[in-house]
């Protein structure tokens, strides 16, 4: 499945890019995901550590199952208002 | 619930109720968030905020939605800057009204608290110079 990876605020810059294309085999979680990310870019799978993720512009926690086409997004703890 | 979401560059320009709305408010609650000096030790000069802007329009309506399922308010409307915002200016601001007072106070809090935990928004401190630094200039 083709997925599309939002990176906001410091992720960003630790990937280089806000935006990233990942495919995943189908049937794929957030998990799995997530381990791709820290192949490809160590320093930035050990900062998502404590990460907020959210599919499709909607917070998700634990270990969801994605589809194709979603749109993933990482991010830092918020810090508004 | 008249409500309306906005994130702006530039300083707040604080909006009221929708005049259709005025014979049947009796309460009008506002909170305005600024920017302080003091941030632990260091001073700041301003604060720069950022948000992933579709997210944060679309998980603000559904604070809204929770809002409108639990009190009787009448509108509420939120203004948060996502630009560089100077020390003693305004960052966010919300406004609520409802017919009577608790729920206007009730509405407004419980935004408040649902936008710092689940709106996509971030900023980040910019420090002023050193005391010393200051003083040679």
């Amino acid at each position: 499945m083709h997925l599309r990876l939002r990176l906001f605020a410091s992720f960003a810059d630790l990937a280089g890019s806000r935006e990233l294309e990942l495919e995943l085999g189908e049937g794929a979680r957030l998990s799995a995901l997530q381990a791709a990310l820290g192949e490809e870019f160590p320093e930035l799978g050990a900062a998502t550590a404590g990460a907020v993720w959210a599919v499709d512009r909607r917070l998700v926690q634990g270990d969801p199952p994605l589809r194709d086409g979603a749109e993933i997004a990482v991010m830092p703890p918020f810090s508004g208002g | 619930m008249e409500y309306s979401f906005q994130l702006i560059t530039g300083p707040l320009q604080t909006p009221l109720p929708p005049e259709t709305l005025q014979g049947e408010i009796g309460a009008v609650v506002s909170f305005c968030g600024r920017i302080r000096r003091r941030e632990g030790k260091q001073d700041l000069v301003a604060v720069t905020f950022a948000a992933y802007a579709e997210m944060a329009r679309e998980e603000s309506a559904r604070i809204a939605a929770e809002i409108a399922d639990r009190w009787p308010v009448l509108w509420l409307g939120v203004r948060h800057r996502v630009d560089t915002v100077p020390v003693g200016e305004a960052a966010v601001w919300i406004g609520t009204a409802a017919a009577r007072r608790r729920p206007a106070y009730a509405a407004n809090r419980y935004y408040l608290e649902a936008l710092k935990q689940r709106l996509p928004i971030w900023k980040r401190h910019l420090h002023g110079r050193s005391e010393g630094e200051r003083l040679s200039r």
